[in-house]
């Protein structure tokens, strides 16, 4: 973001670049042509309904008219947002969401990447193939199957005669302990956590795939030649080749660091974990989109919206800091 | 970087003004509705893949004999208050909307003017014979500071009942218990005294899930708790775990569950699996609604058949206590007639005309069975079903438009015989209901807080049962629910009480 | 990728643990996905009694035979698979288009408006009006209870634009410059050049939208109102959500599991069977890396 030195300039020169501005809207005629559809539709699906964030400074509910006769009507400044912060369970909805989340990014996010290598070295073409396909498939098991095989896997025996789900057994085997996964405690994250990383880990594999697919052979070839390992062509060349694309998702992934989802959260959740399982999304869910508390719930999201702005700017920061592309 | 944002400010607020255009304005007072050719359209959950079409012969018939032509929307029963919410903010309305809970966007909408106030209109029993029956109670149950905004969809108030192994009791020698002490004996037998005699002890008494309240509750109200609030000494309206009977069923839930009457891991066994470890010969008991007793035998049939699946209602407290049942709301969800598609008082009596025939006997048919002679035919005064599935989907999900305010159809008659026992449960539970004082009313601190303060309590319920918590350690968390908002509920509800003309 | 003459022992071991691990983790990632499958084929009976299994006792097709009945819910099942089937085709096509050209624009050096562009697309990845004002410009565009509904909304996801994007900015730039002394207008770099480059990201970008149009069910849950509409995941999501909760307000009885298990199948095979016939695109980046070198 270098800015033009600021000097004085003369109406001749303001003309020549003036006139150099038209030469270059008018070379760029088609770019601009490209750009039309992508733009109307960020004005008219994105930017306009942007009006609907006033609504967290109302006192607002579905039926209350936004424009015409209620537009004056109900305005009350940052109420939504001071009767939410002050709320006895904010500070309980930021610690779970951050520590979901944290969690995902730290434990979640490499592993795509990690895989997508692992893949890559693989020289038999149709193994590798079929190993491909077979991981994508999580991706497309709906969440609530994944619940009822959770159950049944971490299920604790309900009566001292039976026996309870296998992870359960196979734990209390390994360490005598009794496994009490869906309880109080941390135990819920490591679980919404391991759903997560059996879900999504091959899913996320495609993005890296694509870059790889991308990495110049003949790189490859002057590496051999030049005696480098296996792993030393892994740090020294498909590693940097990449790298462009794990800062991009890492920055987006930043932009979502308040986002925990709701749907996996809401089926896994009971009385005794609920404590440690609420979160915003949850908490949007059920008192916006099911209730109809609109005012409230907007200013939810507003604040969960400035939250990832800042992250989002951080990470694009510090990833130029370190020499890299950045998002913008 | 500030120079580009003001940009995209700029061009945003532009956005707005157009937005301001695009949106719709407020209808005005000219009919909406062709008196000549009425064509309805209706809004209701659907329970099925295939609900009815709009072309279906049933339909067809339905229309005819309402003088109307309905026009169906269809929205899946899982996701149906979203739509709702949605729908309603974006004024896209049906001439009849079914609305399911209470929620706060239903009371902001009919404080707002939004729906058809139907309090005086509904007792004009010249004009809708049939609509002039609804319950007063229930109408108590759905109004919205005394108006009533709808009309209830009647469901059968006195539903709750268990669920029981009779074989197992008979192996024992026992009988259907009656009372506390009884029904506490059942479970001890079913876990110690070896029900199904395998010589093994494999059983246990009671499953419970992850919703505990079903079975918490039902078991309160037999041991004399209220039903979600009741009087206390100073004719103060409390909550329900205020009382002392409350907590002696807590207290007795727990001595069930440490003596492991109960499945260990109740606080984490997922309600869908409910009937899993009754199926399998696990346990034998389970209190929920007495209709779960018709999937539970059906389903067992098929893998024990020589289990016999029983109902009953409820115990008493002591052998000369009277019977108290934990009823139901006495509704599922209301229609409201929006003012912005029925716009004047006389598509009003349009709409409310074509409701009220849809309560007669063929109507109710209609949308129960399908036309007679086709879809289903009579028998000893029974309704048979003809299973074909293309003529079952002809009237599919039709029976989610039918009110039941006058219950005047045919009935059907089932394939297990606990089937019948469940229509006697369902009658003799509704002589000992106990109402819930506070139902009709509305609670600001409830409606912002409610899902906040109900967990804090079923925690600590769930915790206490299963020996997490102390007795102090509930009674605290008592504390925490009323400083959480609970005492703003209190107050609330109080405050309705006292302005309740009904109740003084 | 590449025919290696030489290999060391250090190769072959590393080779054996690579394989071993991607083996482990392809099974464990379809064990689960195996389970349903089999359930799908079970009595309902076996599905309650046992906890897990991968063959069923007394393999029975009742479950598919059910949601295919063609006296029973059959043509509304494949109704609405062919609906899914047609929005997600044009859908993911219009996705592409959009999210190419634009993502192209604005890949573009020195161009004037750039900065503001990017900075609105971000803008609108953090900031959303959410649901209501959506649908009031829906609505007011004449498009609720129509299919625009389902596709226009979500033209583009900004997310993918911008990884899009970057993939076009590292798009060798000789080749371009080769173009435009050709005479080719940036349309023609863009559609004879880049896209042919890009085929990876094409098909990449093009499964991820698919999958999105396929699965989703919120946008016809909001948009239609006419059932006949209704594409498969909204006609289906009954049956598998509906559980026995809250029994106290609902009269109808859930559907059995191995019926929920073979609408998750059904709804799954069709979006499997497309990845293959895409897989060999991803080859074709190889070509990008050849260019460049």
């Amino acid at each position: 973001m270098a800015k033009a030195q600021k000097v004085k300039l003369s109406p001749e020169e303001k003309a020549e670049i003036s006139r150099k501005r038209k030469a270059q809207l008018f070379r760029d005629r088609w770019v601009y042509l490209l750009l039309l559809p992508g733009f109307l539709y960020f004005i008219i699906f994105k930017i306009v309904p942007m009006w609907g964030i006033l609504i967290a400074f109302k006192d607002y509910y579905p039926t209350s008219h936004f424009f015409g006769s209620g537009f004056t009507k109900n305005w009350i400044g940052l109420d939504n947002f001071i009767n939410f912060l002050t709320d006895s369970s904010f500070w309980q909805l930021l610690r779970n969401t951050l520590i979901i989340s944290g969690m995902n990014i730290l434990f979640f996010f490499p592993l795509p990447i990690i895989l997508a290598l692992l893949l890559n070295e693989m020289k038999v073409q149709w193994y590798k193939k079929a190993a491909q396909t077979l991981v994508y498939v999580p991706h497309f098991v709906s969440m609530v199957v994944i619940a009822s095989i959770t159950f049944m896997l971490v299920k604790t025996p309900s009566s001292a005669t039976q026996s309870g789900g296998a992870l359960y057994e196979i734990v209390k085997k390994l360490t005598g302990k009794e496994m009490q996964a869906l309880g109080g405690g941390w135990a819920i994250y490591w679980v919404l956590l391991i759903q997560n990383v059996w879900k999504e880990t091959g899913w996320g594999t495609i993005i890296f795939l694509a870059a790889l697919a991308g990495v110049d052979v003949e790189q490859y070839e002057a590496a051999i030649v030049d005696g480098a390992n296996r792993f030393q062509q892994l740090i020294y060349i498909t590693l940097p080749a990449i790298t462009g694309t794990i800062v991009t998702m890492f920055i987006l992934r930043m932009g979502s660091v308040l986002d925990t989802g709701f749907e996996q959260i809401i089926l896994m959740q009971n009385t005794l974990n609920r404590q440690n399982s609420e979160t915003f999304d949850t908490y949007v869910y059920q008192y916006g989109r099911v209730e109809g508390n609109y005012g409230y719930t907007t200013a939810i999201s507003l604040f969960k919206s400035i939250i990832s702005i800042i992250c989002i700017q951080t990470a694009n920061r510090l990833a130029k800091k370190a020499g890299q592309a950045g998002l913008f | 970087m500030t120079q580009t944002w003001k940009k995209v400010a700029a061009v945003s607020v532009s956005a707005v003004m157009l937005a301001g255009a695009l949106a719709s304005c407020d209808g005005s007072a000219v009919s909406s509705i062709d008196h000549e050719n009425p064509v309805l359209t209706v809004q209701t959950k659907a329970f099925n893949a295939d609900s009815a079409a709009n072309d279906s012969p049933v339909v067809q018939a339905l229309n005819e004999y309402l003088g109307a032509t309905l026009q169906f929307s269809w929205v899946p029963n899982t996701s149906y208050d979203e739509k709702v919410t949605t729908a309603m903010a974006a004024g896209e309305y049906p001439h009849i909307m079914l609305v399911g809970a209470r929620s706060s966007s239903v009371i902001q909408a009919s404080r707002d003017d939004t729906f058809w106030d139907l309090t005086d209109v509904l007792t004009d029993s010249a004009k809708y014979p049939n609509l002039a029956q609804t319950n007063p109670v229930v109408n108590h149950n759905i109004s919205i500071d005394g108006q009533v905004y709808g009309l209830y969809r009647s469901r059968e108030l006195g539903r709750a009942g268990v669920t029981i192994r009779k074989d197992w009791l008979d192996n024992l020698g026992l009988e259907i218990p009656t009372t506390i002490d009884e029904f506490s004996n059942v479970l001890k037998q079913f876990t110690e005294g070896d029900p199904d005699g395998n010589g093994v002890k494999d059983t246990y008494g009671m499953i419970v899930t992850d919703y505990l309240d079903g079975p918490l509750n039902n078991l309160a109200i037999w041991m004399g708790a209220p039903n979600g609030w009741g009087l206390d000494e100073n004719g103060e309206l409390k909550p329900a775990f205020m009382f002392q009977e409350f907590k002696d069923t807590l207290k007795l839930m727990k001595e069930w569950y440490d003596a492991g009457y109960i499945n260990a891991d109740m606080a984490t066994y997922s309600s869908d699996k409910w009937n899993e470890q009754f199926l399998t010969g696990q346990a034998g008991v389970i209190i929920d609604v007495a209709d779960r007793a018709r999937r539970v035998a059906s389903n067992i049939a098929e893998l024990n058949p020589n289990a016999v699946v029983d109902v009953f209602g409820y115990v008493k407290k002591d052998a000369d206590t009277d019977p108290r049942t934990l009823p139901t709301t006495g509704y599922d969800g209301y229609f409201v007639f929006p003012k912005a598609s029925v716009a004047t008082e006389e598509d009003l009596d349009l709409v409310l005309t074509v409701m009220d025939k849809a309560n007669d006997a063929e109507a109710e048919n209609l949308m129960n069975y399908g036309i007679e002679g086709i879809h289903y035919t009579v028998e000893d005064g029974f309704a048979v079903k003809n299973t074909d599935d293309a003529l079952v989907k002809e009237y599919n999900d039709l029976n989610q438009f039918a009110t039941n305010i006058v219950a005047n159809g045919l009935t059907t008659k089932y394939a297990v015989p606990v089937a019948e026992k469940i229509d006697q449960v369902y009658a003799e539970n509704k002589n000992w209901v106990v109402a819930n004082p506070v139902e009709p009313y509305i609670s600001e601190t409830y409606s912002t807080k409610g899902p906040q303060l109900d967990a804090i309590m079923a925690e600590a319920n769930t915790k206490f049962i299963v020996g997490q918590i102390s007795e102090a350690d509930w009674d605290a968390q008592v504390e925490r629910w009323l400083s959480q908002g609970g005492q703003g509920v209190i107050d609330d509800y109080n405050e309705a009480y006292k302005d309740d003309d009904s109740v003084q | 990728m590449i025919s290696i003459k030489r290999r060391s022992i250090g190769d072959i071991i590393g080779d054996v643990i690579i394989y071993a691990i991607v083996t482990l983790l392809a099974v464990l990632m379809v064990i689960p996905f195996l389970y349903v499958i089999a359930a799908s084929f079970a009595k309902e009976s076996e599905i309650q009694t046992r906890p897990i299994f991968f063959i069923p006792d007394n393999p029975t097709l009742d479950a598919y035979k059910e949601v295919f009945n063609p006296r029973g819910m059959g043509p509304t099942v494949l109704r609405s698979l062919l609906i899914s089937l047609g929005v997600t085709a044009v859908g993911t096509l219009i996705n592409l288009f959009c999210t190419t050209t634009m993502a192209y624009g604005l890949s573009r050096p020195k161009l004037i408006g750039k900065k503001p562009l990017l900075n609105m697309v971000l803008l609108t990845m953090v900031f959303g009006g959410g649901m209501i004002p959506l649908f009031l410009v829906v609505k007011g565009l004449g498009m609720y209870d129509t299919y625009a509904a389902l596709i226009l909304p979500g033209a583009i996801s900004a997310y993918n634009m911008l990884i899009v994007r970057n993939f076009f900015i590292e798009l060798p730039k000789e080749l371009e410059e080769a173009a435009s002394i050709d005479g080719c207008t940036e349309i023609g770099i863009f559609a004879k050049i880049a896209l042919p480059l890009s085929m990876p990201i094409l098909a990449t970008f093009g499964l991820f939208y698919a999958v999105g149009h396929w699965n989703n069910y919120f946008g016809a849950l909001m948009y239609l109102n006419d059932s006949k509409k209704y594409p498969f995941q909204l006609v289906l999501r009954n049956l598998v959500m509906q559980t026995q909760d809250n029994s106290t307000s609902m009269d109808e009885l859930p559907p059995e599991d191995t019926l929920k298990m073979a609408v998750i199948v059904i709804g799954t095979v069709p979006i499997l069977c497309v990845y293959p016939f895409l897989q060999k695109h991803f080859a074709a980046g190889v070509m990008v890396g050849a260019v460049k070198g």
